[in-house]
């Protein structure tokens, strides 16, 4: 649930910073070229505030692509007291260990929910 | 340097001193700001999912809800408060504890059974869980937010300070507590569920065909159970609603009025891993593996005690969020390891024709029987 949430707050500040980041970048072109020209040195300095803004915003975008916010999935593992046949699908709402399912499709025997569990998959 | 460049260069630093602060303050106050923005929307979400939930059970069971007056009911159930007995004199402090948790429990029981009437038994205690998660977040996200105002209010930065560093910790809990959200509504079982899980296995692989469950206690079951020519008794909460039942009592039962003398009492619990360890391993102790508020690890201790019983223990590793959220996969892998460490303490410490309780200790939300 929260997780839903944090992606969206990270796409947020992505996006934030991304459009900061080029700003800086266009500034710093724009400044370098008119230092290149002009050859005055208020340029520079102008530069170097850039260079530091651009490198907060870097290190801000760089702890973002860093952030790794986990997705699960939760399953259940069904399986035949029989002949061990088992398979694993998404648990239905009320559904509980040691619960009795369908009979088994390979040799007819009883099948109950053997695992509900949450797996990270990514 | 003249004088007013050295005064210039006074100021500037005084300047930059107090900026730095104001900015290392202001870096604080957002960071919390953006956890308390999270716990509000985990609160509000959890808050939602009650509703959700009651409207659920009330269409399954076809009954009809007021809405609004449902709304109001869960705000003020989340809002209640358990006041803890006076502890200035600590003895004799378990039984009144105990005595004000069950009234909670019984209230809390009542609350939901007047909004659904018909419900079935393990909705009504899965509604509890969820009303008493949401509380806690509530509580959590109430709690910060004081915190939070008061050192906003007097510019503490000390203050500030200490609630930054306990931040990472308490989303822990948070994020654990939203978990179980999802595990409570759809009744799927939690990390906490590993020792009902374990008991529950025990009495699936060596029980007879013609196992008799009684329930001992309000919630509880035991199950007798041969296992290489000892007599196991099972007690567990009574699955598959979320409850961890009154295993203090169903002990009391057997070893004070039925007169049984177990060679050993095994208590199989969920327990908080340290960052390094594994999630799912297992270890084993002596002593009684309960925890909450400490009052059936006080009275198990009390019976065993004063009856001279050995007291074993095997614990499921795992993480605060693991233990509230549904199970994870290296959790309910290790369930066949604990099995077996339970079956190997068994034959390792006690003789044949032995009497040997086990105790599947935690939530046995979704675990049979």
């Amino acid at each position: 649930m929260s997780e839903e949430r944090m992606r969206e707050l990270r796409r947020r500040w992505v996006l934030l910073y991304s459009a900061l980041m080029f700003s800086i970048v266009a500034a710093a072109v724009f400044f370098l070229l008119a230092y290149a020209i002009d050859q005055d040195p208020s340029y520079s300095y102008a530069i170097m505030l850039l260079l530091l803004a651009g490198m907060y915003v870097g290190m801000n975008l760089a702890r973002l692509a860093r952030l790794r916010i986990p997705r699960y999935r939760t399953v259940k593992v069904v399986r035949c007291e029989k002949c061990g046949y088992t398979k694993v699908e998404a648990p239905r709402k009320g559904d509980y260990v040691f619960k009795e399912e369908e009979a088994c499709p390979r040799c007819g025997g009883n099948m109950v929910i053997y695992r509900i569990y949450r797996e990270k998959i990514g | 340097m003249n004088g007013l460049d050295l005064l210039a260069w006074i100021i500037f630093l005084m300047l930059f001193a107090y900026v730095s602060k104001e900015l290392e303050i202001y870096r604080i106050i957002k960071e919390i700001e953006s956890y308390i923005s999270l716990y509000r929307y985990i609160r509000d979400k959890a808050v939602s999912t009650v509703i959700s939930s009651f409207r659920e059970v009330a269409a399954k069971v076809g009954s009809k809800i007021d809405l609004r007056g449902l709304e109001q009911r869960v705000s003020n159930l989340i809002e209640a408060v358990l006041i803890p007995p006076e502890a200035k004199d600590p003895f004799g402090i378990i039984p009144k504890l105990k005595h004000v948790v069950l009234t909670q429990d019984r209230t809390l029981t009542m609350e939901v059974r007047r909004l659904l009437p018909e419900a079935k038994a393990a909705d009504v205690e899965n509604l509890k869980n969820l009303l008493m998660a949401a509380h806690e977040l509530n509580y959590i996200y109430k709690a910060v937010e004081h915190i939070y105002r008061q050192g906003r209010r007097f510019k503490s930065l000390w203050l500030l300070i200490q609630l930054q560093a306990q931040l990472p910790f308490l989303s822990e809990y948070v994020k654990a507590l939203e978990s179980s959200l999802e595990s409570f509504s759809n009744g799927y079982p939690i990390g906490d569920s590993a020792g009902p899980m374990v008991a529950a296995l025990f009495i699936k692989k060596h029980a007879s065909a013609d196992l008799q469950l009684e329930e001992i206690a309000e919630n509880t079951i035991v199950a007798e159970v041969p296992f290489n020519g000892r007599k196991v008794l099972v007690v567990k909460a009574k699955g598959p609603s979320g409850v961890t039942g009154r295993l203090d009592d169903a002990l009391e039962r057997l070893i004070v009025r039925r007169g049984v003398k177990p060679a050993a009492i095994i208590t199989v619990d969920a327990a908080i891993k340290f960052e390094g360890e594994k999630s799912g391993m297992i270890v084993d102790g002596v002593g009684v593996a309960i925890g909450g508020l400490g009052i059936e690890k006080f009275n198990i201790e009390d019976i065993s005690t004063k009856h001279g019983i050995t007291l074993y223990a095997v614990l499921v590793k795992m993480s605060i969020p693991e233990a509230l959220s549904v199970m994870s996969k290296e959790v309910a892998e290790s369930m066949e390891a604990a099995l077996s460490r339970v079956e190997g303490i068994i034959n390792e410490r006690t003789k044949e024709g032995d009497t040997v309780i086990l105790v599947g200790v935690g939530n046995t939300v979704g675990v049979v029987p």
